[in-house]
């Protein structure tokens, strides 16, 4: 289990990570999102061990990972923009790794890149950008390793790749309990895969919830009332959002769906209903309760 | 999986030296062309241009071909250790590359083994290769045994030497910095800051301190060991070098670039500086050799001293914002920290008042005497003993250097006494205008005082005279007596006139009594008897070490020798020993072997002691239009006579004599300028100077000679007199021919 108890990481003035405290449980495939700046790649370089914590203590089973070369065996860190060195191949990397990474899986590796219709002997450099990304993937995953750190890795993805290496976490996860953590903007991307979110703004953890929980915990309702209602009329909901345009309301709102039905059927609306919210409007709305409400800025 | 050491880790190792190779292959490229290509090039054309060499010629074609090669191989060295540096450590600056390094299961120390050792390789298996291929072609040409190994094995030496340190070096830049550009600047800092700053330092001293004496072996062995460049380069002359301070930095520096380089941020990426920390370090001892380095510079031009402190804010504000700009790569910092860079100012106000303001008494620190455990007292006319002292007797009058000093040390206390006195004359009443040196060098307790007064040539001479009088002092002074004389195998006897007579001697016996005998003179020789004595010999001594092969054709004083000594008219037991062993005497040169001799004397200088010469001066105008060459200055003057009109100068004018008669006068005032060196109670006069020319005119056999002072004969200031008035006889009769 990864274990981060009040981590924190600055950049000079600058606080990239701010007393972040979570849990990531094995076997689970934990979404990193967060608005730009927020510290979701600073986060990642601190599991991968590439930073040391100013502050906190950041630990993989209870140890830490600076310089901790038996937790880093067991970890692989696929940054925003992967390096590969120069004039080097697929096969000239996966021979790299290999001696790197005791339980590289070599044959995995030659059928997962023809199965990505990837020549292992052709010049990384001469590689699309979702290639490059394709091929960080394939050696993630035959590395063999029990953690996987993916920033922004779906980004440049084809939808087919996409898929495929969603399926390829998921086989993994299935099969050998690994627990890929993956920092994204795609929030759409994020929903199809992740077991757990944990959302990050301006260096702090606003939340860090099981997806399933929270979709359930979230909810967008739509009303027409007879007489004009505001915020203030509902205050045994935990409203995030609340728009209204004359007699019909839009509220953003968390809380049980039993609790919510109940306190609008007690309001005898006009009409009502209950609304699913995708992760990305759960992004827009908690982010903007701590005041990330860009299109104000437009409109 | 793979061994994976704390401080190495072979797969790293590999894959830095494949991506790498590019380098590797171009060093191996120039040293291929350097050493085996070029070696089968030069005994190619070696072997066209001698039908049958001898064996010396292709010993020295070979010793040539190496020394030279390894010598240009040293250069390039540092050009390859400064690229492997920033190869090794490139990706440091890079947060792409960083992120990709640290994330891997490889700990730090090993990463740095194998970059480190990925350094060393790049250059020295090459070297190492390309120099081993050049034997097999040196074996085919037939070149096999005559290999210099030693010098081979030297030079072979001081590459790696010199690759190590400034790989080090930049390692170390590169540990320091977060990118490539300000590495690669702070290598340059690091080899050439610490020597400007010593030389700065120096300069200032030299400057402010009227007493300060320059040790120059201090000041040299500091330059040296400040740059591995400087110190291995200066090895090419002298053939030695710091080995030992260089094996001991280079540690140093690899175990400081380790431990910062597992301390080193990740984040410290891109930026100027890795460890913000570290900036006041590298940003004011820069501001402070700016200060200094652009004060001067403006000083020497403006040749004020407002200039100088305008250097100096100048180069303090410059670095300033040049160190600010590049720590932030922005220009717009170039303002930044002015609060610190005022204490900065402050800071170097006081630095520079000490010597600006002598406000520690540095010049007018005297000894104590009841302190004082030995003293050594150097004038000008006692330097050529000195240097003498080290078989360089043709030394002219140069500064002794500081081992000299501790080596003429006395614990006499007479000696003291006198030293002592004449130091507190020099503070008492400073002569920074005066001709004469007095260097005085104190040892009181531990510690030591070393200062360099003007003196007049008056108390100069008076001084000498005092001092010479005390045994102690001459023992000290000449080279016979050095307590560290090695065991001496031979002896030179040469003619102090002529070139080509002398002879050279092994009898232990001889040496053994000539060297007791020269004790005894010298011991037994006042000053006053000094004043008169004329040199009738030279010696040198020779040790095993100094001593050329028995069939070497004798040489003179070109050699170096252990020591060199003038034997006078007055030395008896010396005379005695040489007449015993049967060691001829030369004759003392006569006017039949001299065709002519070239007077050039100085008409004002010469006027200021022979009265009979002052018509002559009178009638010339005052000495500024001829200082200033400026033919319009003369109209001034139409009373007197111009230098354009005439050909006669105040300064220095010839005559030549070939009477004789004058020729044989001129002799007998004339001492073998070797000779006189070696006598501090005698003096050149500094009126004239004459050379001798042999009747053939095609050989140069008669040895450098100098006219005594208070010796010049009536006949030459007669004869000068009688070509003056001649001279200005014909100017005014035919001006135009004159001129």
């Amino acid at each position: 289990m990864i274990e981060a108890i009040s981590v924190t990481k600055r950049f000079d003035q600058i606080i990239a990570v701010n007393e972040i405290t979570s849990q990531i449980r094995p076997g689970a495939v934990f979404g990193l999102v967060g608005s730009n700046g927020a510290g979701k790649s600073t986060f990642l370089r601190l599991l991968a061990g590439v930073l040391k914590p100013d502050e906190g203590s950041l630990t993989i089973d209870g140890q830490p990972i600076f310089e901790n070369t038996g937790i880093k065996r067991r970890c692989f860190y696929i940054s925003d923009e992967q390096y590969f060195f120069p004039n080097t191949t697929p096969d000239a990397l996966r021979s790299f790794y290999a001696s790197i990474y005791p339980n590289f899986d070599n044959a995995r590796f030659f059928h997962l890149m023809e199965g990505f219709s990837l020549d292992p002997k052709r010049k990384i450099s001469t590689f699309s950008k979702g290639m490059k990304k394709q091929v960080s993937v394939i050696c993630a995953i035959s590395a063999g390793v029990e953690y996987i750190f993916a920033d922004e890795t779906f980004d440049g993805l084809d939808p087919v790749a996409r898929q495929a290496v969603k399926g390829l976490l998921a086989a993994d996860i299935a099969e050998r309990g690994i627990t890929p953590v993956i920092a994204s903007h795609n929030l759409r991307e994020l929903e199809d895969i992740c077991d757990h979110v944990g959302l990050l703004h301006r260096g702090g953890i606003l939340f860090s919830r099981d997806l399933e929980d929270m979709m359930q915990d979230a909810h967008k309702v739509q009303a027409a009332f007879s007489a004009p209602v505001t915020r203030e009329d509902f205050p045994e909901l935990d409203i995030l959002r609340f728009e209204a345009r004359g007699s019909l309301v839009t509220m953003t709102l968390r809380g049980r769906a039993e609790q919510i039905e109940a306190a609008m059927q007690a309001r005898t609306p006009l009409f009502w209903e209950l609304l699913p919210l995708s992760l990305e409007e759960i992004f827009i709305d908690e982010t903007e309760v701590v005041g990330y409400d860009i299109k104000r800025l437009l409109f | 999986m793979t061994s994976n050491g704390s401080f190495f880790d072979h797969v790293q190792y590999k894959s830095r030296m494949k991506q790498g190779s590019w380098l590797t292959g171009l060093i191996t490229g120039v040293l291929f062309f350097t050493l085996p290509v070029a070696l089968a090039m030069t005994i190619g054309n070696f072997s066209r241009r001698y039908d049958l060499p001898t064996l010396e010629q292709k010993v020295r074609m070979i010793e040539n071909f190496y020394s030279n090669s390894l010598a240009l191989v040293m250069s390039f060295s540092i050009l390859c250790a400064v690229l492997a540096a920033l190869n090794a450590w490139g990706y440091l600056n890079s947060r792409k590359q960083i992120d990709f390094y640290h994330s891997l299961p490889v700990r730090r120390g090993a990463l740095f083994g194998a970059g480190f050792a990925f350094g060393l390789s790049a250059f020295l298996l090459p070297f190492a290769a390309m120099l081993a291929l050049s034997l097999p072609v040196a074996a085919i040409n037939g070149y096999s045994a005559l290999l210099p190994w030693s010098l081979i094995g030297r030079y072979v030496l001081r590459v790696l030497y010199l690759y190590l340190a400034v790989f080090c070096l930049s390692t170390a830049a590169s540990m320091l910095c977060g990118h490539t550009l300000v590495a690669l600047m702070g290598t340059g800092v690091f080899l050439i800051a610490p020597p400007v700053l010593i030389l700065l330092i120096n300069y200032t001293y030299q400057v402010y301190f009227e007493t300060f004496f320059s040790n120059s072996v201090l000041l040299e062995s500091l330059l040296r060991r400040s740059s591995p460049v400087v110190d291995l380069f200066m090895s090419l002359n002298d053939d030695r070098f710091g080995a030992l301070w260089w094996g001991l930095l280079i540690l140093l520096l690899a175990g400081l670039s380790a431990f910062a380089y597992v301390r080193r941020p990740s984040e410290g990426a891109e930026r100027a500086i890795a460890f913000p920390a570290a900036r006041p370090f590298i940003r004011f001892p820069l501001i402070f050799i700016a200060s200094l380095g652009m004060g001067y510079f403006f000083e020497s031009i403006g040749d004020y001293e407002g200039w100088l402190l305008f250097g100096f804010a100048a180069g303090a504000l410059f670095m300033n914002m040049l160190v600010q700009c590049i720590f932030d790569f922005d220009i717009r910092s170039a303002f930044k920290g002015l609060r610190s860079l005022g204490v900065y100012a402050l800071c170097f106000a006081a630095f520079f008042s000490v010597f600006r303001f002598d406000l520690f008494g540095y010049d007018r620190r005297l000894p104590k005497l009841e302190r004082v455990t030995s003293a050594a007292v150097v004038l000008d006319s006692t330097t050529s003993l000195l240097w003498a002292a080290d078989g360089d007797y043709y030394g002219y009058h140069r500064s002794p250097t500081f081992d000299m000093l501790e080596r003429v040390a006395s614990d006499d206390p007479e000696v003291i006494r006198l030293a002592v006195e004449l130091a507190e004359a020099a503070v008492a009443n400073p002569l920074p205008e005066a001709p004469g040196q007095l260097i005085l060098s104190f040892r009181q307790g531990t510690g030591r005082l070393t200062r360099a007064y003007r003196i007049s040539e008056e108390a100069a001479a008076a001084a000498l005279r005092q001092l010479y009088d005390q045994p102690a002092f001459r023992k000290k002074l000449y080279p016979i007596f050095r307590g560290d004389l090695p065991a001496l195998i031979q002896v030179d006897a040469y003619d102090p006139f002529r070139y080509d007579r002398g002879a050279n001697y092994r009898s232990a016996e001889l040496i053994e009594e000539l060297t007791q005998a020269l004790r005894q003179d010298v011991e037994a020789t006042s000053a006053d008897a000094m004043a008169q004595a004329r040199c009738v010999l030279m010696l040198s001594f020779y040790d095993e070490r100094t001593a050329p092969p028995e069939d070497d054709r004798y040489t003179g004083y070109n050699r170096l020798s252990t020591c060199s000594v003038a034997v006078f008219d007055n030395y008896r037991n010396t005379l005695e020993v040489l007449r015993r062993h049967g060691v001829p005497l030369p004759e003392r040169l006569s006017a039949n072997e001299v065709e002519s001799a070239s007077v050039s004397y100085s008409l004002e200088r010469l006027a200021d002691q022979y009265p009979v010469l002052h018509p002559y001066l009178a009638v010339l105008p005052p000495a500024d239009p001829e200082y200033q060459g400026d033919p319009e200055l003369y109209a001034k003057y139409p009373e007197k006579v111009s230098v354009y009109e005439s050909g006669i100068s105040r300064y220095w004018n010839n005559y030549t004599a070939r009477d004789s008669a004058l020729i044989a006068a001129l002799l007998e005032s004339l001492e073998p300028r070797s000779a006189l060196y070696l006598n501090p109670l005698r003096r050149e006069t500094m009126a004239l100077s004459v050379n001798l020319f042999e009747p053939d005119g095609l050989t140069y056999s008669l040895q450098e000679t100098a006219m005594l002072e208070g010796e010049v004969p009536n006949e030459l200031i007669e004869a000068i007199a009688a070509n003056l008035r001649e001279t200005l006889a014909i100017a005014a009769g035919a001006p135009e021919q004159a001129s």
